[in-house]
């Protein structure tokens, strides 16, 4: 693999690593190096290149629009759908409209959602932002709540990740205190899983899933 | 009513895969137009009337309109220049922007350029911005991102159809081992031009189980070009040019949970409320469900149809396809219709999708092992295709193990999101195709 041979170097100030949030687009750090470079891997040859470091982020002010009533739903612990007054199709995420050509975009109506649903699907998650890596390995499900034609994603609880598997029943809970987010909702897997996999398969996830947990476990121990 | 002409792709370049490549945005274009200079002598940039570029991400080339730095760069002001811009299926919905310009006599001689810069920001990073690409409000915040989603769709094809990580891991091996002779492809590059075996793969890092760190394509750094000219003066250019026969454009939706009982799919495929494995839950829509890619039909349908194709398996060649999983590679078998639902996994045991087998898949690499920056990779995978079908492969890698035997047509799929939208073109060496 080609590689950057640095020549002259200003390192930036540590801080950007953390805080590229307040980048303002200023050449915080720069390097002159030298790296194989051509158009093919069989025609390379050294060129001198000055590599920056240019932090940048912004905020965005998002409105969640006229499906707000799902997230000031999830505030008070109440899981929010809509469904088309016409065809009947319930949301949930939940559409201001409804979908279906002949129902000319009906505006659709709130309904409270039951707690339960099915595992559509899922996987488990090895590897995720930063702000999630404290939880690997954790479930992403795809759920379709009781009644509704569209299926929500979240974190699925309360059972080993190999143990998983599609069609299984599970129930909805919420966080203690919630924030407006999706996240204010998981899903726990209500009993015994209606369809298992082979103890082998079993085996060789839960095999797979070790080196993660050793890695998330000395992450917590190291702060 | 004008009558629409017939398009031919008459040349193309590659400036190779890697992360990061040194060069800027319009040096790497450059050097893939320059390619397709010195190859296609014939070809002239003060001829082109239309420049047609595709880029996938501002954020990562840290620039807007980055489109207009490669156009001015190549020196083709006041000449029009068009971005297209859709998803990973922007470079493929590019060609197809680029062929209805030049099919509807707007052009006569369009240049298609595509690149991405994908290693200015950490690779954690990346993976973030390709995750602002799906639902913001609903699936990222809840830890989601690409591996995921696509897991999550495996993972139900592995419950319905019994596909296994083995099946997948061979598709990765296949397509990283095939890129080893290809001197634009990136993963060469990163292994020391070395091969992987089956057990590498299943060895490698869980990103999102089912899938493995060796499962997923490369965040790559890169640029290409083809230039397409209406049958009027294809001559002027080449003789050997490769004709569009057919083209196909669908869409998904953009939330993997809404397909299921997706109404835009009532009632297309009759066949499949029957087929649906009778131990799984039926959704209204048994398929795509989130098993498979419904566009991808689509697309590939209506490309079939322009093209005369009755029979993919037996009429295409070979097939170029975005294999950002090795597991949505197995499914794409599926959805192209060149096997029935559940028995992708069929022909990667058989050996079908081999150079030597029936229907050759990515033997320039693919997405895993050629490279995927995002607006370059179906134009790069399409100068491929030019190669393959004019018997250039020998000549532009460094060996002639994956040119396709006699090779006449091909098949270029470009795909976005999870299968949210797809674009598909066939290539023929003919103009006018009798089957
Ligand atoms: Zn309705």
């Amino acid at each position: 693999m080609s590689e950057d041979r640095i020549i002259k170097e200003k390192k930036p100030d540590p801080k950007w690593k953390d805080w590229g949030r307040l980048g303002k687009w200023e050449v915080a750090g720069w390097r002159i190096i030298e790296r194989d470079e051509g158009q093919r891997s069989d025609q390379l040859a050294p060129r001198t290149y000055m590599v920056i470091d240019r932090p940048w982020d912004v905020m965005y002010t998002h409105s969640y629009g006229r499906v707000s009533q799902f997230f000031m739903g999830l505030l008070e612990k109440k899981l929010m759908g809509t469904k088309c007054p016409k065809c009947g199709d319930v949301f949930c995420p939940p559409r201001a409209h409804c979908w279906r050509f002949e129902c000319k975009l009906t505006e659709t109506e709130w309904i409270e959602m039951p707690m339960e649903g099915t595992l559509h699907s899922y996987a488990i998650m090895g590897f995720g932002g930063e702000a999630f890596l404290d939880q690997l390995p954790f479930i992403l499900a795809y759920v379709r709540v009781d009644g509704a034609n569209t299926m929500i994603a979240g974190r699925l609880a309360g059972i080993r990740p190999e143990d998983v598997e599609c069609d299984t029943r599970v129930k909805i809970k919420f966080i203690d205190e919630p924030t407006g987010n999706p996240m204010d909702i998981y899903f726990e897997m209500d009993g015994v899983p209606e369809h298992s996999k082979p103890e082998e398969q079993k085996a060789r996830i839960r095999e797979k899933l070790k080196p993660i947990e050793e890695w998330v476990a000395e992450r917590k121990a190291s702060g | 009513m004008r009558m629409v002409k017939k398009v031919a792709v008459v040349g193309g370049g590659i400036s190779r895969y890697e992360k990061p490549r040194r060069e800027n945005i319009a040096e790497m274009v450059a050097e893939a137009v320059l390619e397709s200079l010195e190859d296609y002598p014939n070809l002239d940039l003060s001829e082109v009337d239309n420049h047609v570029l595709s880029y996938f991400s501002d954020h990562f080339a840290g620039q807007l309109a980055a489109s207009w730095i490669p156009n001015d760069y190549l020196g083709l002001t006041p000449k029009g220049i068009t971005r297209v811009e859709n998803g990973g299926a922007g470079p493929g919905t590019a060609i197809r922007a680029a062929y209805a310009m030049v099919a509807s006599g707007l052009s006569d001689l369009t240049l298609v350029t595509g690149f991405e810069k994908q290693g200015e920001v950490s690779s954690a990073k990346a993976n973030e911005f390709i995750a602002l690409a799906s639902d913001t409000d609903f699936d990222f915040p809840v830890g989601g991102y690409y591996t995921g989603y696509y897991a999550a769709m495996i993972t139900r094809h592995m419950y319905l159809y019994g596909t296994s990580e083995e099946d997948m891991a061979k598709v990765a091996v296949k397509n990283r081992n095939y890129s080893l002779d290809n001197p634009y492809a990136q993963w060469p590059v990163e292994n020391d031009f070395k091969p992987i075996t089956v057990q590498d793969v299943l060895d490698s890092r869980v990103v999102a189980w089912p899938l493995k760190i060796l499962d997923c394509c490369l965040l790559s750094e890169g640029a290409s070009c083809i230039w397409l000219a209406s049958e009027d003066v294809v001559h002027k250019y080449t003789d050997e040019p490769v004709w569009f026969s057919g083209l196909g454009l669908a869409s998904d939706m953009m939330r993997p949970g809404d397909r299921p009982d997706n109404p835009g799919f009532a009632g297309l495929f009759p066949d499949e409320y029957d087929a649906y494995p009778s131990h799984a839950i039926k959704p209204r829509e048994p398929y795509p469900d989130i098993a498979n890619f419904g566009a991808c039909r689509i697309a590939a349908r209506d490309a079939y149809k322009m093209a005369g194709i009755t029979d993919p398996y037996k009429q295409i060649d070979f097939f170029e396809i975005h294999d950002a999983y090795d597991s949505a590679e197995l499914q794409t078998y599926e959805d192209l219709e060149l096997c029935k639902r559940g028995h992708g996994k069929d022909l990667i045991h058989e050996g079908q999708t081999y150079v030597d087998g029936d229907i050759p898949c990515n033997v320039s690499g693919g997405l895993q092992g050629f490279g995927h920056p995002v607006g370059s990779t179906a134009i790069g995978q399409t100068v491929e295709c030019l190669w393959q079908l004019t018997g250039r492969i020998g000549e532009k890698h460094l060996s002639g193990k994956t040119q396709v035997d006699g090779a006449e047509v091909g098949l270029n799929h470009s795909h976005a999101g999870t299968g949210t939208a797809l674009a598909v073109m066939i290539l023929d060496r003919e103009k006018d195709r009798r089957w």
